[in-house]
């Protein structure tokens, strides 16, 4: 069938003319909306097509490549503007694709009245376009520009509210924007560092060879390089490839949201919840985790790295989670969770669990988006109250809401048999037994326990215990946002089958990609998921009893958690985030717009008065004509800048002729 | 006993630097903006004496020095006529040609 | 430095330039203007139609004869065409083999590369000035912006101390009273007279180190006694140079920093750039533009010349392989302007002092990217012509930007960053141009930015300076915080009452040019690095 292999140009163009068409043609929320969810419909409907060309090929060969033009020939730098569509992309792609149409027919009517709809849906398809190129890019490079398109379009969506002086929980989006691109934009700089790595020791960044270009791929040549390492000058040197995986992980704590770059995921919330759902739950934020999977050659060669990424992924799942159970906003319990989810992820890629970890990040985004969405309709019925504080009791009133919400919160609870037990259970035990990694085994059950914990408490404080405020008019949703709800329970609910234990569709099917050795089930391993499993419920249950039968009565709004009262600081620091925000801002954002406003003094020429020409001028025209203070002047503190800068270079110069 | 043979090189360029360090001094301290451009007269005058002295000295019979002295002479001039009718529009403008004075423009 | 007939043609679009300069003051001088508000509109628009026209032939005529692009077939059919052929032909026979002036001026493919990007900036800022005419003797602006246009050529050409020296000043003095053009602006006058006093300044710093260079080159040529030679020429400076003794290279060193803390004012590198806030903000704003994208390109373009041609013998290193040489200075000085520049721009409210200050930190990629132009052939051609590829997307990118600035002000916008709020309802093509070209200034891709830092960063990287990539990138991310502080008025913040803009079409077409030049410079990157390695390799 390689006379279809063109497909796969139209799977992220459609998207791309589909934001380009709604922004230029489409005059109000109608047309716009489907156009935009057409583009995104069409474009999952390519990618089943481009799915089924890979399933006709042999499965060693089994990818479809091609090459538009060379993008970049700078000398030796060559880089290509080309697709790879290989079976770990055709996951991604059906998940984007997939849960992005989804979505997309969700908010026609989560975006009804919205003042600027056409934006919406432009950004949005953008995104699709952004985030689909990001995973089928054939070379790092093209896949930084997917990397920063879909940074861009967050960012353009966290804002999308802007004309709101603050969102719940007293968040202004414009500040929430900046902040996702900016802490964004530090994991793009390790990440930029790393494809320079790459390219200075590799010779190329392609993934695989190219043809056309003549260039080698640069991950089967990684291994030639597992001993050698790259000099530091006087901070000694390190493995080329610790080092490339240590910088690629900082890019990917940037964009998946792990500490300490997550500060900016729960504050992005301030965007409209089908902005959430499917950018900061079910797809960009996985795109570090899909980063790692599909670098898994440097990281297989650099077990330090690997092990960096483990901890972090961990340390993450477990603080992630304790944060989620501190929080009254609905839609910052599922921020946190996501964080912590996303840990898992990373979690299990560190460890090479890749399909385990692709196995989660298709559950994860199934359900999340589920939750997310479910959540948009509890928000869009109780007229954007978000404060869980104010819920209550709304089983009756919302009874669809709630019984999609809970096959969502048992699926990331990991309660058997919905989708999140068997990936979750699949990543704890390969930690377990595969890794014989025991401690961080332990804390991923830990987090297990703490997710199903954070779950029944905001079950139990939406939809149980009394109604704390009267929501009469409350109704579910119909029409465009209800299927799409439906069709994520489904999913939500038996997405399980996809890489289920003896069958394992998922990862026989990544297996000509990631070369992984097939996971192999025993005793042991059923055992572990029965003790799982009873932890969760337990966990859960504890959650959903203490919230809806014994503290109800205490729960007002606008007051703390009673459970501060007996955890006191260590509630208190979960709650803010671990203080991560509070300490950003002090070593960081305070000294530095404190030092750039100092700077801007100097360099303006202001503040080097004491330092010029009230100290040197000062001495100079106290020698020349007696004691008399030099006034400050603007124009002459320049010059005497400029003076100083030829003294400096001077004595520059001197320093590097003594040596 | 020719000049060349009484005052060495070195003795002349010493000379020049002292007057471009005056001059840059001038430049620095000076309020008024006249200074500042007497300032940088003397500095590319000391430029000119150090061309002259090159020349004299160690290459009397090509002209290059020479020509680079004489079109900094003119251009200074140049500069210094641009220089005297931007004071003029400053002191339209503003009534003063005190350089610490322009102060408008401030971040 | 004899003047041949031949040198005409070699030097055609330099002289074209000159009468074109003569052209458009004689022409508003002979004619007898009413004194009316209409005749002076009329007036000043037909000293821009006759500059913008005469530009627009000089920058063809400097492509045809560059012969870079596209070289015309040898022999044509006859035809009506053929004549136009034939000329062309003419043109590019005549064009750069060897240096005019006995080589005191190279024609080589730098130059003319210099010349297209100088004049095209020149013609684009015309075409922006076509609707922000100053308020009086707009032919003299004009000439002016000729004759700075004229003196950039040259000084990106010049292979010998005068003549780069004249060259300099010749753009220098037309600068210094552009930038106090309309005088009648307190502002404006301030702006002229800071830029002529550090202008000044720097000149006699950079003189003083001129005579060193030329001390040292006639101390040692004055020895031999062979044929007579220029010892001010930069064949005659790096052959003295090559054979200097030790004190002699601290002379040539010394002559080096002084030269180099000379031309850096024109770049506005930190420490030498305290003008340009206040020049940029208070100067005309298309004459800000034509500070920011042709001043600095040409002051590049001298440094490039000077440093590869007079003293490639003291390049030294700037990495792991030590810390000697030009290099050296060179990655103190990109240092500085980056981290400085960058810190700089966030506290500023005032939209055009805030792009002066990024501005200042492109030269610091600038100064970056002539870092390895002293190394071996291979890295060092792949590095020059990564700078080229630089210097032509700064260029357009200063030029959208400040020209997008320039027409928000003609149309009555105030210069603070809450002035732009919702400017993409007020005008969208402006908000667009205004945010295509300070992304491409932030390094996003697909666009040029983001290629050509990308570029730069491999020659560097390649060069051994690995550390000052690291810095250079992780000033780009503090960048972005007041790149955003300039976008989010544009998209995040609702326009109130303030009215909507209306923009000149002539001054639209030119942006939105512009504008699509860096996404398609961005996207497919080929033809221009083709073009600028071809410029490298014609020498």
């Amino acid at each position: 069938m390689s006379d279809l292999r063109w497909v796969i140009w139209l799977i992220p163009t459609l998207p791309l003319l589909g934001a380009v068409a709604t922004l230029l043609l489409a005059r109000g929320e109608r047309a716009a909306g489907m156009i935009a969810t057409a583009a995104a419909g069409l474009s999952f409907v390519a990618t089943l097509v481009a799915v089924w060309v890979l399933q006709t090929m042999p499965a060693e060969a089994a990818r479809i490549e091609s090459v538009a033009w060379t993008w970049i020939d700078v000398a030796s730098f060559r880089v290509s503007f080309g697709l790879l569509f290989d079976r770990l992309t055709a996951v991604m792609a059906l998940l984007i694709t997939g849960v992005g149409s989804l979505i997309h027919v969700y908010s026609l009517g989560y975006m009804r009245g919205d003042s600027r709809p056409e934006r919406f849906f432009a950004y949005l398809n953008l995104f699709v376009a952004a985030m689909l190129l990001l995973v089928m890019a054939d070379n790092l490079v093209l896949l930084f520009l997917g990397w920063e398109g879909v940074g861009l379009c967050s960012f353009l969506l966290i804002g999308h509210y802007f004309d709101r002086r603050s969102v719940p929980p007293g968040i202004v989006p414009a500040e929430a924007a900046t902040k996702a691109f900016v802490v964004n934009r530090i994991g793009d700089a390790a990440f930029l560092l790393a494809i320079m790595l790459i390219f200075s020791r590799l010779g190329s960044v392609s993934f695989l060879p190219n043809a056309t270009l003549g260039t080698p791929g640069y991950l089967e040549r990684a291994a030639e390089l597992a001993f050698v390492d790259v000099q530091l000058g006087p901070l000694g040197s390190i493995g080329v490839l610790t080092a490339i995986g240590l910088l690629m992980l900082i890019g990917v704590c940037g964009k998946s949201a792990q500490l300490p770059l997550s500060t900016w995921l729960p504050d992005a919330m301030a965007g409209p919840t089908p902005v959430s759902a499917l950018i900061h739950a079910a797809t960009m934020v996985t795109a570090g985790v899909y980063l790692i999977v599909r670098n898994h050659g440097v990281f297989s060669a650099a077990p330090t790295a690997a092990s960096w990424v483990v901890g972090v992924g961990a340390v993450t799942a477990l603080l992630a989670a304790l944060s989620a159970a501190t929080q009254f906003d609905l839609k910052r319990v599922l921020a946190y969770s996501t964080i912590s989810q996303l840990g898992y992820m990373v979690a299990a890629v560190g460890m090479g669990a890749y399909a385990a970890g692709m196995f989660h990040l298709l559950t994860h985004g199934l359900f999340k988006a589920l939750l997310f969405l479910a959540a948009g309709a509890l928000i869009h019925a109780l007229h954007d109250v978000q404060d869980m504080r104010r819920m209550g009791g709304l089983r009756q009133h919302l009874p669809f809401t709630f019984r999609v919400y809970l096959v969502g919160a048992l699926a990331l609870a990991g309660i058997f048999p919905l989708a999140g037990f068997w990936s979750k259970d699949e990543i704890i035990a390969h930690a377990w037994f595969t890794a014989q990694n025991p401690a961080i085994a332990l804390i991923l059950i830990a987090s297990a326990a703490v997710t199903a914990f954070y779950m029944g408490r905001q079950v139990a404080l939406i939809f149980y215990g009394q109604p704390r405020e009267a929501h009469a008019a409350a109704h579910d949703p119909h029409g465009s946002m209800r299927w799409p709800l439906v069709v994520l329970a489904v999913g939500a609910a038996i997405g399980g089958v996809l890489n289920l234990p003896g069958v394992h569709w998922l990862s026989s099917w990544l297996e000509p990609t990631l070369a992984e050795p097939e996971a192999v089930y025993s005793v042991g391993k059923a055992v572990m998921a029965v003790i799982v499993t009873a932890i969760a419920v337990g966990g859960g249950y504890l959650g959903w009893w203490l919230y809806a039968r014994v503290v109800d009565g205490n729960i007002v709004p606008g007051k703390t958690d009673p459970a501060l009262y007996y955890l006191g600081d260590i509630w208190r620091g979960a709650e803010l985030g671990w203080g991560l925000d509070w300490l950003y801002d002090r070593a960081i954002v305070r000294p530095y717009r404190q030092c750039s406003a100092f700077l801007g003094r100097v360099v303006d020429g202001e503040a080097l008065d004491g330092l010029l020409v009230g100290g040197t001028g000062r001495t100079f025209v106290a020698l020349a004509r007696g004691v008399r203070a030099v006034q400050s002047g603007h124009a002459r503190r320049g010059l005497a800048v400029f003076l100083l800068g030829v003294v400096v270079l001077l004595a520059a110069l001197l320093a590097m002729t003594m040596r | 006993m020719s000049m060349i043979d009484a005052v060495p090189l070195s003795w002349v360029l010493t000379l020049a630097a002292i007057l471009f360090c005056i001059g840059l001094f001038g430049v620095i301290v000076r309020r008024s903006l006249i200074g500042v451009l007497f300032g940088v007269e003397l500095m590319l005058n000391a430029v000119n004496i150090n061309l002259i002295a090159f020349w004299r000295y160690l290459e009397p019979n090509l002209v290059a020095g020479q020509v680079f002295a004489l079109f900094i002479i003119t251009i200074a001039a140049a500069e210094a006529a641009v220089g005297l009718a931007m004071v003029i529009a400053v002191y339209r403008t503003r009534r003063t040609i005190v350089a610490d004075d322009m102060r408008n423009l401030q971040g | 430095m004899m003047f041949q007939i031949s040198d005409v043609p070699r030097l055609l679009p330099e002289l074209m330039l000159a009468v074109l300069a003569l052209l458009v003051l004689g022409s508003d001088v002979l004619e007898r203007w009413a004194d009316d508000p209409a005749a002076r509109r009329e007036r000043g628009r037909a000293a821009a139609q006759l500059t913008g026209i005469g530009l627009g032939l000089i920058w063809l005529v400097t492509l045809v004869q560059g012969g870079l692009a596209f070289t015309i077939a040898p022999a044509g059919a006859a035809g009506p065409l053929d004549a136009l052929l034939s000329l062309g032909r003419n043109l590019q026979a005549g064009g750069a083999e060897r240096g005019a002036l006995l080589g005191a001026f190279a024609t080589d493919g730098i130059t003319v590369m210099a010349r297209l990007l100088l004049i095209g900036a020149a013609l684009v800022v015309a075409l922006l000035a076509g609707d922000h005419l100053p308020d009086a003797h707009p032919a003299e602006f004009f000439t002016l912006l000729l004759l700075a246009t004229l003196g950039m050529c040259v000084m990106a050409a010049a292979q010998e101390l005068i003549i780069a020296f004249v060259a300099l000043e010749c753009s220098s003095i037309a600068l210094y009273v552009l930038a106090g053009y309309s005088a009648r602006q307190p502002a404006a006058a301030e702006a002229g007279m800071k830029y002529l006093l550090f202008g000044v300044v720097s000149s006699a710093v950079l003189l003083y180190g001129m005579s060193l260079a030329y001390g040292v080159t006639a101390s040692i040529g004055g020895a031999d006694g062979g044929p007579p030679r220029v010892n001010t020429s930069f064949a005659a400076i790096a052959e003295a140079v090559r054979v200097a003794d030790v004190a002699q290279r601290g002379a040539v060193m010394l002559a080096v920093t002084l030269m180099i803390a000379g031309v850096a004012y024109k770049l506005a590198l930190v420490p030498f750039h305290s003008w340009a806030p206040d020049v940029y903000q208070g100067a005309s704003p298309t004459v800000a533009a034509f500070l920011a994208a042709a001043s600095k390109t040409a002051g590049v373009f001298l440094l490039v010349r000077v440093l590869t041609a007079a003293f490639p013998d003291v390049a030294g290193a700037a990495g792991a392989n030590g810390f000697t040489g030009w290099a050296a200075l060179l990655a103190l000085l990109a240092l500085s302007t980056l981290v400085l520049g960058n810190l700089a721009a966030l506290p500023q409210d005032v939209t055009r002092r805030l792009l002066a200050y990024s501005s200042i930190s492109h030269a610091g990629f600038l100064a970056l990217a002539l870092l390895p132009l002293g190394g071996a052939a291979p890295l060092r051609d792949a590095a020059s012509a990564a700078l080229l590829y630089y210097l032509v997307v700064a260029l357009i990118g200063s030029l959208a930007a400040f020209g997008a600035l320039a027409a928000l002000q003609a149309a009555g916008v105030a210069d603070r960053l809450e002035d732009l709020a919702g400017l993409r309802q007020r005008n969208p093509l402006l908000a667009a141009v205004l945010t295509i070209a300070i992304a491409s200034m932030a390094g996003l891709p697909p666009l040029a930015g983001f290629t050509a830092k990308f570029a730069v960063f491999v020659g560097a990287w390649e060069a051994g300076a690995a550390w000052l990539v690291v810095i250079a990138l992780v000033t780009t991310v503090i960048a972005l915080a007041y790149y955003l502080r300039v976008l989010r008025p544009i998209w995040m913040q609702p326009a109130d009452d303030r009215p909507t803009v209306s923009v000149a079409p002539v001054t639209a077409v030119t942006l939105a040019l512009a504008a699509l030049a860096l996404i398609a410079l961005g996207v497919l990157p080929g033809p221009l690095w083709q073009l600028a390695q071809a410029a490298v390799l014609a020498r």
